[in-house]
C-alpha cells in the first residue's frame, strides 16, 4: 500500500495537474483509482486536482471563455474519470532542465550500487535523458560516485536480502566489540555512510558507522520482528547519523557555513537562530557528551559548544589531547 | 459549459497556475502582451479590476506575476519573454509565450514499468531538502508518459544525496537560467571573506563534497568553490551567459583529477584503533598508510576526527592545518 502525502502543496498541485493532463491525453477514460495508484496519490486528491483542471480556463477580455479540459463531474462522482479536450496541445509536458540533471544524477548514484551496476535499463534511460534537446546537454547537476568496497556491498546485500550480519564494530570511544546487527538502511552523514539497523546486543535501533565495521559476515537465518518491522516502515525511519533517546542532553552549537553539516546529523529542538556572518545557533540533542569531542573537534573552529559547561570542556580536552597534551579536567562524573 | 462546483482553497494557486500555462500556450508562437495576459488570467484580471476600482497600483500583481513565470519555468515550463525582432526598434513591451517544441515529451517516448520504477528510485535518492522535492514533482510528469508494460518491484537501498548548504538549489537555479551569480566566499584559515563574481556551470558531487564548478568574472578563468565556504545568500544577477559546451566541463574535472592526483598525504595510525579500521588496514600488516586528496583543509577535518590514533608523516602542512584548528577548537572552548 503506498504512503500518500497528507496535503499537497499549491506547486505539487499544479505539477499534478500536468501530469494528469498528459497522461489523461493518452487514455481519456480511466478509474480514479488507477490514476491514484499512477501518480502516488489519494482518490480524493485526485478528485479534488480533477475538478481544479476544470477550473482552469482561458478568458481573453471580450472573447469566449475556453475551458480546454474537462472532467465528467457527475461521472467523477462515481469515481470514474471521462476526460475530453477542446485544444490540440502539443502532449505530455516534459521536466525542467534541473528535474532532468537531478534523475540522471540518481541514476548514477545507483548504478554506483552493485545491484545496479552496468544495469542496461539505466543505460537506455541516461541515453534517453542525454537525446532531449536541450535538457541535459550541459547538465547542472552531476556527480562522481564514490566507490563501493567488499564491506559496503555485503551490507547492501544483507539489507537486499534482509540477512542479519556479524560484525567488529568500533565505537566512538575506541571500545571493539562484536556485534550482530540487521541492517534496514543506509544514511549518509557529512561523507559517512551509517547503516541503521537492529542491533541484537542491544535491543534497539541502532546507526553503526560503516568504517567502524570490519570482519563482516553474513549470518543464516530469518531477521527478527523488530528488523521486519523497520523495512515495514523504511519512509519514517529517520535519515539523521544521531537519533534523539529520552535521557538526551541538549547542547547549544554556534556553526559557520563551514560547519552546518554537523547541525543536520542531529535532532534539533527548534529551528535554528541564525546570527551575523552566517552563523547559525541551534540546540541539538546528544546522547552521550564525550563524543563531541570529536565531532566539534573535526570542524577545527567552525563549530562551537556554547553550553552545556561540561560539553565546553569535553571538547576542550579532546582537543588538548589530539594535540599531545593533558587535558585539563575529568569530567566522567558529569556524562551519562 | 458550466464550470465545476469544486471551491478551491483560497491560499491555493495550482488554478491560477494552470490558467497562465493554458493562456501562454493559447497565445501561439507570436506570444501574447502582459496586458492580454492580465486580461485572460481570472485572477490577474480580478487583482488588475480590483486596483484599478481603487486608484492603486499594478506593483503587487507584477511581482505576483513575477512569481507565478518563476513555477512554471522551475516545473519545466519552457517560457519565454522577448520582444519580437519584426515589432521594430520603437516598441519595447515583451511577449510571453511557451515555446511548443520544447513543451512536450518526444512523440513515440514510453517507459517500460522496470525503466519507470528505476526513475523513482533515482528521484527517492535525493533527500526532500535537497531537490527531492523537484523530483519528486518530475515524477509526476514522467508517470504520464505511463508504464509500456506491467508492474516490477525494486528495492530501494541507495543511501539518500543529503546537501547541507543553502546555496545549492539558488545556484542550481542560477546554473539552469543562465545567468551570473556573486556570493561570499571564505578561504580555508582566513576570517574574512570575499566576493566571487561568477558564471555558475554545474554543481558537482565529487569525493563527498559538492563544489560549483564555474567561471570566474574578475579572475577570468574556470574555478572550483566548495559550497560549504560560501558564507553569504547567492545574490543573482540580471546578466546571463551561454551554456558551457561538455568540453568544458570535461576539462574542469580533469584539471581537478589531476589536481587530487598530485595530491598524496601519508600517516602513520596506530594497530587496532579506530583509525586502522577506518582506512581498512585491518590484516594487512601495514601501520603507514599514502592517499590522494582534493583539499588540504578537507582532510585535516576528516583526520581531526581521529584524534591521537595517527601521526601525520607527510605533507606538513597537512600536520600544521590539523594542529592549528585542534589549538583554535581548544582556545574556543577555554
Amino acid at each position: 500500500m503506498p504512503k500518500f502525502v497528507n496535503k499537497l502543496s499549491a506547486d505539487d498541485r499544479y505539477n499534478l495537474m500536468l501530469g494528469l493532463i498528459g497522461y489523461l491525453l493518452n487514455r481519456r477514460n480511466c478509474e480514479v483509482s488507477d490514476l491514484a495508484s499512477v501518480f502516488k496519490v489519494s482518490n480524493q486528491q485526485i478528485k479534488e486536482t480533477l475538478l481544479l483542471i476544470n477550473n482552469g480556463g482561458y478568458f481573453p477580455e471580450g472573447g469566449l471563455d475556453t475551458y480546454p479540459f474537462w472532467i465528467d463531474s457527475i461521472q467523477l462522482e462515481d469515481d470514474f474519470v471521462a476526460f475530453s479536450t477542446t485544444v490540440d496541445t502539443p502532449g505530455s509536458p516534459r521536466i525542467s532542465q534541473a528535474q532532468a540533471a537531478a534523475l540522471a544524477v540518481g541514476l548514477i548514484h545507483l548504478e554506483s550500487l552493485e545491484t545496479y551496476a552496468n544495469d542496461p535499463d539505466i543505460q537506455r534511460l541516461k541515453e534517453i535523458f542525454s537525446k532531449l534537446e536541450g535538457q541535459v546537454a550541459t547538465p547542472v547537476i552531476d556527480i562522481k560516485p564514490g566507490t563501493f568496497d567488499a564491506s559496503r556491498n555485503l551490507i547492501l546485500e544483507a539489507i537486499n536480502s534482509r540477512r542479519r550480519l556479524s560484525m567488529s564494530y568500533i565505537n566512538r570511544a575506541g571500545e571493539q566489540s562484536t556485534r550482530e546487527i540487521e541492517p534496514v538502511k543506509l544514511v549518509e552523514s557529512d561523507g559517512n555512510l551509517s547503516a541503521r539497523s537492529w542491533c541484537l546486543k542491544t535491543g534497539a535501533e541502532r546507526s553503526f558507522r560503516i568504517d567502524r565495521m570490519s570482519k563482516l559476515e553474513i549470518l543464516a537465518g530469518a531477521i527478527s520482528p523488530e528488523a521486519t518491522a523497520m523495512f515495514e516502515n523504511l519512509d519514517e525511519l529517520s535519515d539523521l547519523a544521531y537519533n534523539p533517546g529520552e535521557f538526551d542532553h541538549d547542547v547549544v552549537v554556534e556553526v559557520t557555513p563551514e560547519a552546518y553539516s554537523l547541525v543536520s546529523q542531529f535532532h534539533v529542538l527548534e529551528e535554528p537562530k541564525k546570527l551575523s556572518d552566517g552563523v547559525l545557533r541551534a540546540t541539538i540533542k546528544v546522547g552521550q557528551l564525550q563524543h563531541l569531542g570529536k565531532l566539534i573537534a573535526r570542524y577545527g573552529g567552525a563549530a562551537k559548544v556554547i553550553e552545556p559547561e561540561i560539553a565546553r570542556h569535553i571538547v576542550r580536552d579532546y582537543a588538548l589531547v589530539a594535540l599531545g597534551r593533558q587535558p585539563l579536567s575529568t569530567h566522567d562524573e558529569s556524562v551519562e | 459549459m458550466a464550470e465545476a462546483a469544486y471551491k478551491r482553497d483560497p491560499e491555493d494557486k495550482s488554478e491560477r497556475l494552470l490558467s497562465l500555462t493554458i493562456a501562454l500556450l493559447k497565445g501561439g508562437q507570436r506570444g501574447l502582451k502582459k496586458d492580454e495576459v492580465y486580461g485572460a488570467v481570472r485572477d490577474y484580471r480580478n487583482a488588475r479590476d480590483l486596483a484599478e476600482a481603487n486608484g492603486k497600483s499594478l506593483d503587487a500583481l507584477e511581482k505576483l506575476f513575477d512569481r507565478d513565470k518563476a513555477i512554471l519555468k522551475e516545473s519545466g515550463v519552457p517560457l519565454i519573454a522577448e520582444i519580437p525582432a519584426d515589432e521594430g526598434t520603437n516598441n519595447t513591451e515583451y511577449r510571453y509565450r511557451i515555446a511548443n517544441d520544447r513543451f512536450a515529451w518526444p512523440k513515440g517516448l514510453e517507459f517500460s514499468a522496470r525503466q519507470l520504477q528505476l526513475l523513482e528510485l533515482a528521484s527517492q535518492v535525493w533527500s526532500r531538502a535537497a531537490l527531492g522535492t523537484s523530483t519528486s514533482r518530475s515524477m509526476n510528469r514522467i508517470r504520464a508518459i505511463g508504464p509500456a508494460d506491467g508492474a516490477v518491484d525494486l528495492t530501494s537501498i541507495a543511501p539518500k544525496l543529503r546537501v547541507h548548504q543553502p546555496s545549492f538549489m539558488p545556484l542550481t537555479n542560477a546554473a539552469e537560467s543562465r545567468h551570473q551569480v556573486s556570493f561570499s566566499y571564505r578561504k580555508p584559515g582566513q576570517n574574512d571573506t570575499e566576493v566571487r563574481t561568477v558564471l555558475p556551470w554545474q554543481l558537482y558531487q565529487v569525493v563527498n563534497q559538492w563544489i560549483l564548478i564555474c567561471f570566474d568574472v574578475d579572475r577570468q578563468e574556470v574555478r572550483n568553490f566548495l559550497l560549504k565556504r560560501i558564507t553569504s545568500k547567492i545574490a543573482v544577477t540580471e546578466e546571463r551567459f551561454d551554456a558551457p559546451s561538455l568540453q568544458d566541463l570535461e576539462n574542469a574535472k580533469s584539471l581537478l583529477e589531476e589536481h587530487i592526483e598530485q595530491q598524496i598525504a601519508t600517516i602513520r595510525v596506530s594497530e587496532g584503533s579506530q583509525a586502522w579500521v577506518h582506512f581498512d588496514l585491518t590484516g594487512k600488516g601495514l601501520t603507514e598508510h599514502s592517499f590522494h586528496y582534493m583539499d588540504l583543509h578537507l582532510l585535516a577535518e576528516e583526520l581531526r576526527e581521529l584524534g591521537p590514533d595517527i601521526e601525520i608523516l607527510e605533507p606538513e602542512e597537512l600536520r600544521d592545518a590539523i594542529r592549528l584548528g585542534l589549538e583554535k577548537v581548544a582556545n574556543d572552548h577555554a
